[in-house]
């Protein structure tokens, strides 16, 4: 105790000048690649804070790099919106010429998947939307990439969706190049076969199948996988037919409840553009 | 002063000491911005202050050449001690005495660097002595002048206007 009382107490500078000079031998006798390896934790240590300011700033460049990507992404999209807008009208002029039904395109709600079914060969998904939410039996559902199934039960805040890997769930497809239709039925995990497609159809590996409205279970149009094996039954009628679908089906997180039709004529989107663009230019 | 305008000068310091100092260079000399940031700051502290700031400073120097890890920190922990111990107590406070401190610590870091860098070899460490450390010193110790002259001097009048309301 004396002796801590003499080393703190009536000589604390002594001690500390002699104890930074210690650890300063202890550093200086350290083998090299220890002294590089400890210097390298020590300023990575510093120099965190700067490092993180730094990454920062590199964020903002990369963010407004990616900001004018978009705006030249929406000025091209904004032609090419004109130019379907012609397509658009050309199209209604000559379905009134034909005396067709005026059509629609669809309306998305995003849901997110809450739970998963624990069946093997009956797989449904439940999603966050429900009743409350407009949410019916029978509308389709979809990921951005395709068609992922159909709300088949609806509960107040949630809704059950069967998936196309159901096996009691089949899609009526068409072929997007040659129009040939067939029932797609799930096979096991991502993989489908095209059922009732003849022996002389015309239908190829990396078509596209997109669904066909008939039966009205599913809307027309949808993308739903694409073909990647054609086989010809031995003496059969019909060729067997193999597809993968463009979802991952295992492995849904959010998704979309087509939840209507909307007029082709309504701009809301074009209307919310042009907005922006006033709102931008200073002009009411 | 805290210690968060402390940490600024030593930035600073090192800073001028990695960007400057090598362009001002005169006959390979350069100055050493850190040892007139550590003369400075050692001078008005209490003896342990001055010793850890010493060796915070020598390590942080020592970190951008690690292969000397602990040389700086031990060379300047000792010039720390002796200026606050003899400079703070005894010496007047005016530049010249601030210009003798520099010049004095800038020998004796050398003296202990260069031992350090040529493992006590007598005849390379008298040879840099006097090719580098000396006119090192010597410009170090002017551009200390310069920066007390700078710092203190344009504050000089309200400083010594607080002093003589204190009195």
């Amino acid at each position: 105790m004396q002796f801590l009382a003499f080393l703190f107490d009536k000589h604390l500078d002594k001690t500390v000048l002699v104890a930074v000079l210690v650890v300063s031998l202890v550093f200086l006798n350290l083998p090299e690649a220890s002294k590089v390896n400890k210097a390298k934790a020590v300023t990575s240590f510093l120099l965190y804070p700067v490092n993180k300011v730094s990454r920062y700033f590199a964020s903002v460049e990369e963010l407004r790099q990616e900001n004018t990507d978009l705006k030249r992404m929406v000025a091209t999209l904004y032609h090419e919106r004109e130019r379907l807008l012609q397509f658009r009208d050309e199209r209604n002029r000559l379905r009134k010429l034909l005396g067709f039904k005026e059509d629609s395109f669809y309306r998305f709600m995003p849901c997110e998947v809450i739970a998963n079914s624990s069946e093997r060969f009956l797989h449904s998904v439940v999603v966050d939307r429900g009743k409350v939410d407009g949410v019916k039996v029978g509308m389709a559902v979809v990921d951005y990439r395709g068609l992922v199934g159909r709300v088949i039960e609806v509960f107040p805040h949630s809704a059950r969706v069967m998936l196309i890997n159901n096996k009691s769930c089949s899609v009526s497809c068409i072929d997007k190049r040659s129009r040939v239709v067939g029932i797609l039925e799930w096979e096991r995990g991502n993989l489908f076969s095209l059922e009732y497609v003849g022996s002389s159809e015309d239908v190829r590996p990396q078509d596209t199948l997109i669904t066909s409205g008939f039966g009205k279970l599913f809307p027309k149009g949808f993308t739903v996988g694409t073909i990647f094996h054609v086989a010809d039954e031995k003496g059969g009628l019909a060729r067997k037919v193999s597809a993968v679908a463009f979802s991952d089906l295992n492995k849904l997180e959010e998704l979309f409840i087509v939840v209507g039709g909307r007029k082709w004529e309504e701009n809301e989107i074009y209307d919310e553009l042009e907005k922006l663009s006033r709102k931008k230019s200073g002009v009411k | 002063m805290n210690p968060v305008k402390v940490l600024v000068i030593f930035i600073l310091g090192l800073i001028l000491q990695l960007t400057i100092a090598d362009k001002v260079a005169i006959a390979g000399a350069k100055p050493d911005f850190l040892i007139v940031i550590l003369v400075a700051l050692a001078l008005n502290r209490n003896v342990i202050a001055a010793v850890i700031i010493g060796f915070s400073l020598g390590f942080i120097q020592d970190l951008a050449s690690p292969a000397f890890l602990g040389m700086n920190a031990f060379a300047k922990s000792l010039i720390a001690y002796g200026i606050a111990r003899i400079g703070g107590e005894y010496l007047p406070h005016n530049i010249l005495y601030f210009i003798a401190l520099i010049f004095s610590a800038v020998l004796i870091n050398d003296i202990i660097s260069l031992n350090v860098v040529y493992s006590f070899s007598f005849t390379n460490v008298l040879g840099s002595f006097f090719r580098y450390s000396l006119l090192t010193a010597v410009y170090s110790a002017l551009l200390g002048g310069v920066l007390y002259v700078l710092v203190f001097g344009l504050g000089m009048i309200g400083v010594v206007r607080q002093r003589s309301r204190i009195e």
